[in-house]
């Protein structure tokens, strides 16, 4: 855990409050004044358990992203690859593979190129743009998702997740980027890009199965190899 | 604009404060009320605001385990009168 001045200072209420409460107690006995240091230390741990702000990305640079990610889509879609995705961690970067048949599993030391191929299937390897890094402070995808897509790229209002076993929905409340099939279908746009790759960082190989899209609400459907 | 984090902990802090300021004003002394009280408003805030964290929220765990314990204890005083 990083501890910026933020952070820093909910340590400083927890330190003081829980000193001040001891020696509140001891000197006066059970007093109001113990309960307001008492309330302090919680005050600093709820403090401490706040996520750093992430400096803000203006809405513009997200949709550019997008765009950047629909050419890429289109692209291999010209090339007929699209259907099938894994997501999976090599040295804390994540690599997306995608493919015309199912992908079952990808060995460990496979060959660093664009394409590769597995069973004799050509495979199509794509990096990332989410790292280690940009979730080191988080032990839990779900808050990790939220912090990239609402803090970092000020892509949506809120962010819901259920994990139950292998599989996994992310809700993303009120998505600002339009949803277009075509991207959806291949790698599950900038949403499914930061959910699984993000799932692959903290769980393990990771695929997008299938998306749904509302007017309020876009839910990622994936699933853990486990 | 202010993040729901930074409200949350702000709010929070303001409420403590005050529920100490009215139950000291009643002369309320038992430390227990005081402490069910903020467990009370940081469930209710977290609730309302839904402030994120870097884990799962232990201090939510924490606070209603003691919660639980102060409720049993207070039951337990009753049914033993």
């Amino acid at each position: 855990m990083n501890i910026d001045v933020y952070k820093g200072f909910g340590l400083i209420l927890i330190v003081m409050g829980g000193v001040l409460a001891l020696y509140t107690y001891f000197i006066l006995g059970v007093n109001p004044l113990t309960a307001l240091w008492i309330g302090l230390v919680i005050t600093g741990a709820s403090i401490l358990l706040t996520p750093s702000q992430a400096p803000r990305r203006v809405r513009e640079i997200t949709v550019f992203i997008d765009k950047i990610l629909m050419n890429i889509t289109f692209f291999l879609e010209t090339l007929r690859i699209f259907g099938n995705n894994l997501f999976k961690s090599y040295d804390g970067n994540v690599y997306i593979f995608i493919s015309k048949n199912y992908i079952d599993k990808i060995p460990d030391d496979v060959e660093k190129n664009f394409i590769i191929y597995i069973d004799g299937e050509p495979v199509i390897r794509l990096v990332s743009p989410i790292n280690k890094d940009l979730a080191k402070d988080f032990a839990e995808p779900c808050p990790a998702i939220e912090y990239v897509l609402i803090e970092y790229l000020d892509s949506a209002d809120r962010i819901e997740c259920v994990e139950d076993d292998d599989r996994v929905v992310v809700r993303i409340i009120r998505p600002i980027l339009p949803s277009t099939s075509r991207l959806d279908k291949t790698i599950g746009g900038v949403y499914g890009v930061v959910a699984g790759s993000i799932y692959a960082l903290m769980r393990g190989e990771t695929s997008i199965n299938h998306i749904e899209t509302s007017p309020e609400a876009l839910t990622i459907y994936m699933r853990l190899k486990k | 604009m202010i993040s729901r984090d930074h409200l949350f902990n702000t709010l929070y802090m303001s409420m403590t404060t005050l529920t100490v300021w009215a139950l000291w004003s009643v002369r309320e002394n038992r430390l227990d009320v005081y402490i069910s009280m903020f467990v009370l408003e940081y469930l209710v805030l977290k609730m309302i605001i839904r402030p994120r964290r870097l884990f799962i929220d232990v201090l939510a765990i924490g606070l209603f385990i003691i919660f639980l314990i102060f409720v049993s204890i207070r039951i337990y005083e009753v049914l033993i009168r």
